[in-house]
């Protein structure tokens, strides 16, 4: 993990429900407060900081999904900064019918597409592996799913990192359809409705390819999950 | 104990997700407690839910922002819309064609009115034409055509326009040109051409002169000196054939004014509000001879503007700039101002309200694309220039050295300024006419 990375989201099934427009509280520029259509207008009109406040704004998302798209860092920032300048070159184009933060997602999984298309197959840098897991303690895994909770042991951090890498690992091993879904709606918290602007799919698709996701996953996590219960 | 099938599990991510109607969501918890292997699915499902939810999310290095920022400069060039490029070739070409159409016509029908065929002008006639008319005559007379093509209905026929125009000419002592003897307007050409090389000359001793240390366009000891013999040979060569420019030739001919004399160069553009859209009878009246063509003239009907924002990476070279351009412009207007958009680029002036680290100009103008680009080289000049070795530094160069920490005696580097240049379409609105100098 970088040392920027912020910690783990308090998880609320609510999530979907708020604005997607709302920023991140993560910005200390004076365009802080604005709203992305504004800063998209500002940006059209050739404010850079407007540009830069939106980079800013949405880096990590963009990273992150690029990252579990690709599993690989290096391409991810790279790809990152693709998707960047392609919005930026774009922004003639965006009319302001989708929001902004769809909009973005969506130039990021085309790119994501055309970058796997072009490898071929996605390189799975981590191999999974759950037999060390399933002997675990309950306590170590409650650990590892809620760190933020309280503060743990070294051992247990340990065991959170791991959970956290088989957990991506699960992720990665999902089909790109499944794994694009549950992304948006797991890491990112787009709505449904979003996902499926984003994805150009039917929301009644995407539930569907979120209730897939979800199954195979919890196939695939399941000595984590049984451990659990 | 029930079967659990792939509707249900949906229902049940539904549930997880919030996305499930409440009357339908109450059903299905009722339904969660009574039947233990919902329970259990729906239990399997949060903690799967909950172990992807609870991945942080993760972050690219920290320069990320500056990195990408960085890059922008090279998209922002192609963000330049390829259409105005086709737009105004189109709309120049049509307005030459017309222009000239007019002319043949209006020369015809006055062949014609006095019914002896091809002839040359006597030295009576050519008297009473009066002396050649001024550019700015002629310009006028240019907008004022296009202005009342823009009002008229389009079935107008060319005839009536054709008759108009005659009444205006003979009205203003006539149009020289269009009746002028071939032999005379070749001579001028030919003057002018002669005019031309030698200017290019005179841009040539110039930049020796700028080379060796003696003149520098920024530098505050060294006031922008009066339009040159030679300079004013060239506007005026400009000035004399409004119609045959083409854009591509008033970007050279800028790019060499911007070479000669960066006052002139700026005495020549519009100076508008940040925002502002220019009623077509402003732009005629306050567009100076550089934007007498045809071509302009048409487009400035469709274009409400062009803002060319300059992004420089320091303030002190933000505010060595604005300097430089106020000095043309008079006022520059902070962005809110009266009269300006708040949500369209920030106006000049906010450099002073940026960070230490950063500013930005913006400049309003009405320019096309090809004059943008001469101007952005003009303006990158001036920033080479400035950090040259053998001149001494400007102001905010200066400053930049001063504030250096570490005390090491670095050279100031060129610091590159990219322009982006954006077009904004559409038919200004009618507003009510401002009185001169309203926007100081």
């Amino acid at each position: 993990m970088p040392d920027g990375s912020q910690a783990p989201r308090k998880i609320d099934p609510n999530l979907s429900r708020a604005n997607p427009s709302n920023p991140p509280a993560d910005s200390d520029l004076p365009t802080q407060g604005l709203s992305d259509e504004r800063l998209v207008f500002s940006a059209r009109a050739g404010d850079r900081d407007a540009f830069a406040q939106l980079v800013q704004r949405y880096e990590a998302q963009v990273y992150t999904m690029s990252m579990r798209m690709l599993s690989n860092r290096e391409d991810a920032r790279d790809l990152a900064q693709e998707v960047f300048l392609t919005v930026y070159q774009g922004l003639d184009r965006f009319r302001g019918e989708a929001q902004f933060r769809t909009w973005l997602y969506r130039v990021t999984l085309n790119r994501c597409r055309d970058e796997i298309r072009r490898r071929g197959t996605v390189k799975h840098t981590r191999p999974l592996s759950l037999d060390g897991l399933a002997a675990n303690s309950d306590d170590e895994r409650g650990a590892a799913v809620e760190p933020a909770t309280r503060e743990p042991s070294p051992e247990a951090a340990a065991r959170g990192r791991e959970t956290e890498r088989l957990v991506n690992a699960a992720i990665e091993r999902l089909p790109d359809e499944l794994r694009e879904a549950l992304l948006l709606r797991d890491t990112q918290d787009l709505a449904y409705d979003q996902i499926a602007s984003v994805l150009d799919l039917p929301v009644g698709t995407v539930r569907s390819r979120l209730n897939r996701a979800r199954t195979r996953l919890a196939e695939m996590l399941q000595p984590i999950l049984e451990g659990g219960l | 104990m029930s079967a659990i099938d792939d509707r249900l599990r949906e229902e049940l991510d539904a549930l997880l997700d919030g996305a499930l109607p409440e009357e339908q969501a109450a059903a299905l918890r009722a339904r969660i407690e009574q039947d233990a292997d919902v329970r259990a699915e729906y239990e399997r499902r949060r903690r799967t839910v909950d172990l992807v939810r609870a991945l942080p999310l993760e972050r690219p290095a920290d320069d990320f922002v500056a990195q990408t920022m960085a890059r922008l400069p090279l998209a922002a060039a192609s963000r330049r819309n390829p259409l105005i490029f086709w737009v105004g070739g189109l709309a120049a070409a049509a307005a030459i064609m017309l222009a000239f159409f007019l002319e043949e016509d209006a020369s015809r029908s006055y062949t014609e009115a006095t019914g002896s065929g091809e002839r040359q002008m006597d030295s009576k006639e050519e008297k009473s034409l009066g002396e050649p008319v001024p550019a700015s005559v002629r310009r006028k007379e240019v907008f004022d055509k296009t202005a009342k093509q823009d009002a008229a209905p389009q079935d107008r026929d060319l005839g009536s326009l054709v008759g108009e125009k005659k009444e205006r000419e003979r009205a203003a002592g006539g149009v020289a040109d269009a009746r002028e003897p071939v032999e005379e307007r070749k001579a001028k050409d030919r003057a002018a051409e002669s005019d031309f090389e030698e200017a290019e000359e005179s841009i040539d001793a110039d930049e020796e002169m700028d080379d060796a240390g003696m003149g520098s366009p920024t530098g505050k000891s060294a006031p922008a000196p009066a339009p040159s013999r030679r300079t004013m040979t060239l506007v005026q060569r400009v000035e004399q054939r409004p119609t045959v420019l083409s854009p591509a030739d008033r970007g050279l001919y800028l790019a060499a004014l911007g070479r000669l004399d960066d006052q002139a160069l700026l005495t020549h553009f519009t100076r508008v509000g940040a925002g502002d859209r220019i009623p077509l009878d402003r732009l005629r009246r306050e567009q100076g001879a550089l934007f007498g063509t045809a071509g302009s003239t048409l487009l400035a009907g469709r274009a409400a503007g062009i803002v060319i924002v300059l992004t420089v990476t320091k303030r002190a070279e933000a505010a060595s700039i604005r300097t430089l351009l106020a000095r043309a412009y008079g006022t520059i207007k902070p962005a809110g101002a009266k009269g300006t958009r708040g949500s369209v680029a920030p106006a000049a002036g906010v450099a002073d309200r940026a960070g230490k680290d950063g500013g930005q100009l913006s400049l309003h103008c009405m320019l096309t694309p090809v004059e943008a680009g001469a101007f952005a080289a003009w303006i990158e000049r001036l920033n080479l220039r400035r950090t040259a070795p053998a001149q001494t530094p400007s102001p905010g160069a200066a400053r930049i050295e001063e504030s250096r920490s570490d005390g090491a005696k670095k050279k100031a580097q060129p610091i590159p300024i990219p322009v982006v240049v954006r077009i904004k379409f559409g038919q200004p609105k009618p507003q009510p006419e401002r009185p001169e100098g309203a926007d100081k």
